[in-house]
């Protein structure tokens, strides 16, 4: 690979630090193309086709894209092989919902206006910061995907307004939904074991929970209150 | 002020629900849907300011509201909360 001197200039334990997490995101950008596929299989037996289901196939395919961007890095930045993880156990996420229509709203929303929407603020705070060309064109690359994967739920809900008793369902659980991928997003475990790198891409743990909480305020928030689901309005 | 995300993604998303009936819909219809390029600058403009939040939710690990019984059974998703 290229010699990259933004990589040279870190110290080896830096180096190291960032290639740790870059693997990590080969094996959740494997997991959410895997998550976009079968999501896709659901929304074609639902009859959904369209805008929806194109963005939801493309996704599938892209994310997978990202995962080799981010092994690249990975390899990169810790001068050395990494393994691609071993994907064969995954599974899709069930959320108990009897009704199969509530249980394909409640994972298109957790995945595409949720955390797919997070993502992209995300994305965007980093590159604000970025200053290596080589990461700087890799974050962009996600982003401008990233949105079209966002694009999926908010898509769908746009075409397929839900039914009043659908929307109960997701405004009651919708405060829990939003919560979860924030805790996630602010889980000790997604940051360098050193000082951040917002030159390398990697933010402080601090400006990250910024990030989220101005998407999911600023965007989720209103955007799903366009369409009638709105955190704790469980009774209308 | 209106997050540039929130015109790129919720209202983008108008424009392209609009072309549901249209199997052959494709990629950059968000796009021109919203005369916007797509290139990312252009897309989202990384340099545009947040606009501070007026409702704040809850910092993580705290809870605003307990959880209704529906709640509850939601698992915390685990594979899809990165990218």
């Amino acid at each position: 690979m290229k010699r990259d001197p933004w990589v040279e200039a870190l110290s080896p334990e830096q180096r190291e630090a960032v290639s740790l997490r870059w693997e990590a995101r080969v094996q959740s950008e494997l997991e959410v193309g895997m998550s976009f596929t079968n999501l896709s299989e659901r929304l074609e037996q639902a009859g959904i086709g369209g805008a929806v289901l194109k963005l939801a196939r493309e996704s599938a395919q892209q994310e997978r894209r990202h995962a080799e961007l981010c092994h690249e890095l990975a390899e990169l930045y810790g001068e050395r092989n990494v393994s691609l993880p071993d994907m064969s156990a995954w599974e899709p996420i069930r959320f108990g919902r009897s009704r199969p229509e509530l249980e394909l709203h409640v994972a298109l929303l957790g995945q595409t206006c949720i955390s797919e929407t997070i993502a992209s603020g995300w994305l965007r705070a980093c590159i604000r910061r970025i200053e290596s060309p080589r990461v700087r064109a890799a974050y962009a690359l996600h982003l401008r995907e990233e949105l079209n994967h966002a694009r999926v739920g908010w898509t769908f809900l746009a075409a397929h307004p839900p039914s009043a008793d659908i929307r109960r369902a997701l405004s009651a659980s919708l405060r829990t939904q939003v919560q979860a991928n924030v805790n996630a997003w602010a889980n000790e475990a997604n940051f360098l074991s050193g000082d951040a790198l917002p030159a390398h891409g990697f933010l402080s743990r601090e400006d990250s929970i910024d990030a989220v909480h101005a998407t999911v305020n600023d965007v989720i928030y209103p955007g799903l209150e366009l369409h009638g689901i709105t955190p704790g309005a469980n009774e209308s | 002020m209106v997050d540039p995300l929130y015109r790129a993604l919720v209202l983008a998303a108008l424009g392209l629900a609009g072309c549901e009936s249209t199997p052959a819909t494709d990629a950059g219809a968000a796009e021109r849907d919203t005369g916007e390029e797509s290139d990312v600058p252009a897309d989202v403009p990384v340099d545009a300011p947040l606009g501070a939040p007026d409702t704040p939710i809850s910092d993580a690990g705290e809870e605003e509201d307990a959880p209704c019984p529906a709640d509850a059974e939601l698992p915390t998703p685990p594979c899809y909360l990165i990218l």
